[in-house]
Formats: C-alpha cells, structure tokens, sequence
C-alpha cells in the first residue's frame, strides 16, 4: 500500500500527535534521494489545538530493508531533535511515530526545506566565491553540532553506544564483523583496516559527529545552506571524522580540486569550523580520517548491493552502489601507503 | 548456446538502440534509469570480454605469494582475506609490497571494467603509488 492511500491514517496520527481533533494531509510526491529511507513530501492542516495550522511537510519512513549501519526512524528523530537544540540548522523535527502502527512502518515528520542536495546539480549552481562560503558555513555548523558530547546530551541519544580512546579499536572490530557478514572475502578492505588500526590517532575526546556529512547530504538554495540532512548514520566519534569524511576524494563529486566537499577550499572549510570551536583544526588528524573514509564507504556501498543481491530489493542503482566499492578499494590503495603515524 | 549474433554482440546493439533512440528522448528521473541501464550493459561488456582472463590472473597473482596450492579463485580469495587480517603480511616488508601490487592490479583491473573515468580523474594514483 503507497503512502497516497494512507494519508488519512497519517492526518489522524498528527491530529493526535499534535492534540488536536482534526488534521488533513495531502500527499504531493515521493523526493529522490533517500536511498535507504523514503521521504514523501506532505501538505499537512491542523484545524485546532497548540499547534493548528498549515505546515509544508516532509514525511520520512523506513525502507523496504535497511542496512545494518542505519539508525531506524525513532532514532534519528531524537538525533535531529538534538542537533536542532544544539542550533545547527536542520529541518524542525515535528511529530514521530515509532511503532510502525500507522502505516506499516515507523515514521516522522519534520519541516520541508527549500533547496537541493543532489551534489553534481549543487556543484553545478555555486558560482564565483559562492562554494567557499557554503563550506565555511558548513564548517561552522559542524561545530555546532559537535558542542553535543556525552556530558551535555539530552536523556533522548542514551541509547547511543558509549566509545572513548577504544573508539579505533570498536571502529575495527565492526568494520570486520560487517565484512563478515558479506558473502565475497575483501583482501583490500581487510589490509586497509589494519592501517588505520596502525595508524591511529590517540583519541582524548568525542562528540556527536553526523558520520555522513558530506556533500549530498545537505540543502542549499542559491548557494545558502537551507538544510543538514540525513542524521541516520550519527553516533559518539572523534570530531574530526566528520572533518575527514567531508573533505574525502570519494566525496567530492568530480571537482577533486576542490578539497572540502568538492564545493570550496579545505581552507574555507576549516576556517568555519575554527570560528565555531575557537580551537585550530589539526590536519593531520582530517587526513588521517579522510584517507581511511573509503573504508566505511566501502562496506555501506557493499551492504547496499547486497541488500540487491540478495534478491531482498531487486534494483539496479542499489547493484550500481555495490560496484563502487571498486572506487574506494583503488583510493584506499592510492593514499593510505602516504599516511604516517602521529596525525 | 546461441548461434550468431552472440550475447556481447547483442548488449553492443542493445547499447548503441538506448544511445541513439532512447536517452536522448527523456528527461529526470527517466533519463537516469536509462543511463543506469546503459552503464550496466557497458559492465556487463566488459565482464564478458574479460572477466574470465582476469578471473585467470587474479588467482595466478594470489598463487604467487604462497608456496602451497590454494585451489580456486574464491578459496584464493577467501585465504588472501583471511592472512591479511591475521597480519601475515607485516608492514612495511617484501612480502607486503608484493601483496600491494597484487591488490593494486586487480583493483585496477576491476575499475577499468566499471569506472575507467575515475581512473582518468585519479591520474592512476593506485597503480603509481607502488
């Protein structure tokens, strides 16, 4: 059954939600880009109560399966809900139903947002200065949202696994265990794991990192940020993979000249990030992320063929995925014998 | 099985029908499932001009960093994984650079096969940096 058809049960879901007797939804579309979820877009009414009115909504849900790396809904609400308190700019989290009773599976709904995320469309419309000063914004949100550390965390992300200066050793351990659960043996996966176990930074303190925050993952609108998205993957980590994995040549959608997500300097980006924190951004320590971000990238693009592989979601972009596991074996064999120790 | 034309004749002609009658008709969302579709016929080409050659030196180039046999390429595979997370090939020795050059072929011929303009924009970093 499609969400169109069940747009009654969500309007008397958010009339509950939102204490009021009556709402109405009407559902326009469903939006790319959710490659693991599925967003509708949703016009939503409330009649009356605290919170009657119009709202241009957003309606997230889980896919038909899920990779084993990604926060279910509830989960991912609580994470926005923080990153909103914490005043980085994400769409408002409105209403979460996590039993799945509703519709069949556990959703929410936040705030649409104007703007695009697609990244080579993104890259495309920055013009002049515009891509550096996106990137500085973008480092300077990316403090925000790490002010949020196990101490100031609301009671809501407890359910988040505590790590500390084990986090490269937990990080290793997981990385194998979700090699194991592929069917296909991965020598370069396995060999780059054991760099980064050698290469390791000492790790003296953690925060909420986005552990996606890369180009695509975010909204802009004329080159202004309108949206943080996509907090599925987030979790306790060292702040500076969130630096690493935006600057990653993986993720730089073909402009690799352009160091911070393929949008602007790895200066600019810095820069952001140095004006929210008040601290310097120890390079060394990003590359040492950024060089081992294809590992991660690899085991996500594995997890996402197989979830085609297996016959659970036959389709074609999902066995596209897996293949560019290639990508981040080659890119993995190309920078990670330049790192040293001591970042 | 069949007679000619054959399966790689076939995804040539199927490839060269979606380019100049199709692609160029559709717009959004379409047009990227059709240039999906494209992509993967061009792997699957690919796959079936080389895949069983370099299925053949994948294993020969694993066979040689063991004395012992090792059977067929997924036991190949399977035992390779197996070392290297065992730590049997120490960095920064011989037998890890012949390790190194052997992932990095492999890799690279796999990438040519799926992504040869990634290479193109890597400059072929893998392949130089050993």
């Amino acid at each position: 059954m499609s969400l169109a058809t069940q747009s009654q049960a969500v309007a008397d879901f958010i009339a509950r939600a939102a204490g009021a007797q009556r709402a109405t939804v009407s559902v326009l579309n469903r939006l790319g880009g959710g490659a693991i979820q599925e967003n509708w877009a949703i016009d939503v009414a409330i009649a009356d109560g605290p919170q009657a009115g119009n709202y241009e909504a957003v309606l997230r849900s889980d896919a038909v399966s899920v990779i084993a790396e990604s926060w279910p809904r509830a989960q991912e609400y609580a994470l926005i809900a923080a990153a909103h308190g914490a005043g980085v700019t994400v769409p408002q989290p409105l209403w979460l139903e996590p039993s799945g009773s509703v519709t069949g599976r556990p959703f929410y709904v936040m705030r649409r947002v104007r703007g695009m995320a697609q990244g080579r469309r993104l890259l495309r419309s920055l013009e002049g200065e515009a891509g550096d000063a996106l990137a500085q914004r973008l480092g300077a949100e990316l403090a925000k949202l790490h002010t949020i550390t196990p101490v100031t965390a609301p009671d809501s992300l407890a359910f988040l696994p505590k790590v500390g200066g084990d986090l490269i050793a937990v990080r290793a351990a997981h990385y194998r265990k979700s090699l194991d659960a592929l069917p296909e043996p991965q020598p370069v996966l396995e060999w780059a794991i054991n760099r980064m176990e050698d290469l390791a930074p000492k790790i003296d303190s953690v925060a909420l990192c986005h552990r996606d925050f890369r180009t695509g993952n975010y909204m802009a609108e004329s080159g202004e940020l309108t949206a943080i998205l996509d907090f599925e993957f987030s979790g306790w980590s060292d702040p500076y993979e969130d630096l690493g994995w935006f600057c990653a040549r993986c993720w730089r959608f073909g402009a690799v000249e352009r160091e911070a997500g393929g949008i602007g300097t790895r200066e600019a980006f810095y820069a952001g990030y140095e004006s929210g924190t008040g601290r310097s951004v120890d390079d060394a320590r990003v590359r040492y992320w950024e060089a081992i971000a294809p590992i991660r990238w690899a085991i996500i693009a594995l997890q996402q063929g197989e979830r085609h592989a297996s016959g659970q979601e036959p389709s074609l972009d999902l066995a596209l995925t897996g293949l560019r596991a290639i990508e981040c074996d080659y890119d993995l064999l190309a920078e990670l014998p330049k790192l040293k120790k001591g970042a | 099985m069949l007679p000619r034309p054959g399966a790689a004749d076939l995804l040539k002609m199927a490839q060269q029908a979606l380019q100049d009658h199709v692609t160029g008709k559709l717009e959004g969302e379409a047009k990227y499932h059709a240039l999906m579709a494209l992509r993967a016929i061009a792997i699957a080409e690919a796959e079936l001009k080389e895949g069983a050659a370099a299925d053949a030196a994948e294993l020969k180039r694993i066979q040689a960093l063991y004395e012992e046999p090792l059977g067929d390429l997924a036991a190949a595979r399977r035992r390779l994984a197996s070392d290297i997370r065992a730590r049997r090939f120490e960095p920064g020795t011989p037998r890890e650079v012949r390790l190194l050059d052997a992932l990095t072929a492999t890799t690279a011929t796999r990438l040519r096969a799926v992504n040869i303009k990634y290479m193109v924009r890597r400059g072929r970093g893998a392949e130089s940096a050993v």
